[in-house]
């Protein structure tokens, strides 16, 4: 599978946008604040999904989360990028309301269960696989799993990884070692998985 | 031997590195390194093909949360809170101003000396008020004034009342520096010219004498 390696300016640019926004949304500008809830709610709730299951604890994460923004937009120094900023808020929050509630943190089932049926077989196939890869990763433990899906699903490096999870670099590389070691196991047979 | 070890090591960085490579966030030294080790290890070639369908395959949609709404409920506690200022300091403020901070401490240990050898100098230096007082061999009490008073011995009627003596003296411009003499006469000193309190002075019925004497006195 080929795939291309590039420099990633959009996502430059996209940094530099966002680091303005913040700028203004330190000084109560409450339309870049607006647009900055607009680009994250998404990113976030698609992030905590993989934590919790309830959509209305999803909401009040991301809403506590961007009310932190809102309110410490003029803490941020730059010294990281904004999305490392706001996840890592989001995943204390998230980790302090689990913890709070005591609820299992695991994903939600797969809610395209019975639909295979009228799906070519090639289709069939594929959310089958689908289905068994959700499944294999709300099997691992929490830390394994937000680190995986912070690499494969947001694009982020083992440094932002790192910064957002408050661990060395090296603990996020471990995190992602085993958590393919677990993935191998649960997946045998349904994709090839080698550690 | 060594070239094995250092072929264990490249797979080893590679299996730790291949899941940024799948997500394109390698770059540098250790991306040239694991695409080096790639084009001679199947085996990494093959976990990447898996980590590239386990990214393909596993990502979730958004959950269907409204945005709208979910802002709208967040709007209100915008009003009850405002952004916060920035922090009064600086970051590494409080780094700079630490007691193990070498940097001002040596600009500190500097000024301190610098401090100890202009006082210890002025210490050993005869002081020049001193010096000039004991030339002249004048001294002056302590509230006394440094100027120069011209003087006017003046003497009263025997029956002059004390607060009568007061009054007439303050009149005249003047204070008592001295007296009473033998014979009953009152020193008054003044800033003003001598003749012109003496003139003054002479104007009220209990002044039997008041003369110039000039300036300065000796308490």
């Amino acid at each position: 599978m080929e795939r291309r390696f590039d420099a990633r300016p959009a996502a430059a640019r996209t940094e530099h946008d966002e680091a303005e926004l913040i700028g203004r949304v330190a000084t109560g500008d409450r339309r870049a604040f607006e647009t900055l809830y607009r680009a994250y709610h998404p990113r976030l709730a698609r992030f905590l999904q993989r934590m919790t299951r309830s959509a209305p604890l999803i909401e009040e994460i991301v809403n506590d989360t961007l009310l932190v923004v809102w309110r410490k937009a003029a803490t941020f120094n730059g010294s990281s990028k904004v999305s490392t900023w706001i996840f890592a808020i989001a995943y204390r929050r998230a980790c302090k309301s689990l913890q709070a509630l005591d609820e299992p943190v695991d994903a939600g089932t797969d809610e395209r269960e019975g639909i295979e049926a009228d799906r070519p077989d090639w289709q069939l196939a594929q959310l089958q696989l689908t289905g068994a890869v959700h499944a294999a990763l709300a099997q691992l433990p929490l830390a394994q799993r937000t680190a995986f899906q912070l690499t494969f699903y947001h694009d982020m490096s083992y440094t932002e990884i790192a910064e957002i999870m408050e661990c060395p670099v090296n603990t996020i590389k471990t995190r992602l070692f085993h958590a393919r070691k677990r993935l191998a196991v649960l997946l045998e047979g349904q994709i090839e998985v080698r550690s | 031997m060594t070239h094995l070890s250092d072929q264990e090591a490249a797979h080893r960085e590679a299996q730790d590195l291949l899941p940024w490579l799948a997500n394109g966030r390698l770059d540098g030294a250790e991306l040239r390194r694991v695409q080096a080790h790639l084009d001679t290890c199947a085996t990494c070639r093959a976990d990447l093909d898996t980590l590239y369908t386990l990214q393909d395959v596993g990502d979730l949609p958004a959950p269907g949360l409204d945005v709208d709404k979910a802002f709208a409920r967040l709007l209100p506690q915008l009003d009850a809170v405002a952004p916060e200022d920035a922090a009064p300091v600086i970051p590494g403020w409080r780094t700079r101003l630490a007691a193990n901070d070498g940097r001002w401490l040596r600009a500190v240990v500097g000024l301190q000396f610098c401090a100890i050898v202009v006082l210890g100098a002025m210490l050993l230096r005869p002081s020049g008020d001193t010096q000039m007082a004991a030339q002249d061999g004048t001294y002056r009490v302590l509230g006394a004034d440094a100027g120069t008073d011209s003087i006017v011995a003046v003497t009263f009627k025997p029956d002059t009342p004390e607060h009568e003596l007061r009054r007439i003296v303050t009149a005249s411009g003047a204070h008592i520096v001295g007296g009473p003499t033998v014979t009953g006469a009152w020193m008054l000193g003044s800033a003003q010219a001598p003749a012109d309190v003496a003139a003054r002075l002479r104007t009220e019925s209990a002044v039997t004498l008041a003369e110039p004497l000039g300036a300065q006195v000796d308490p």
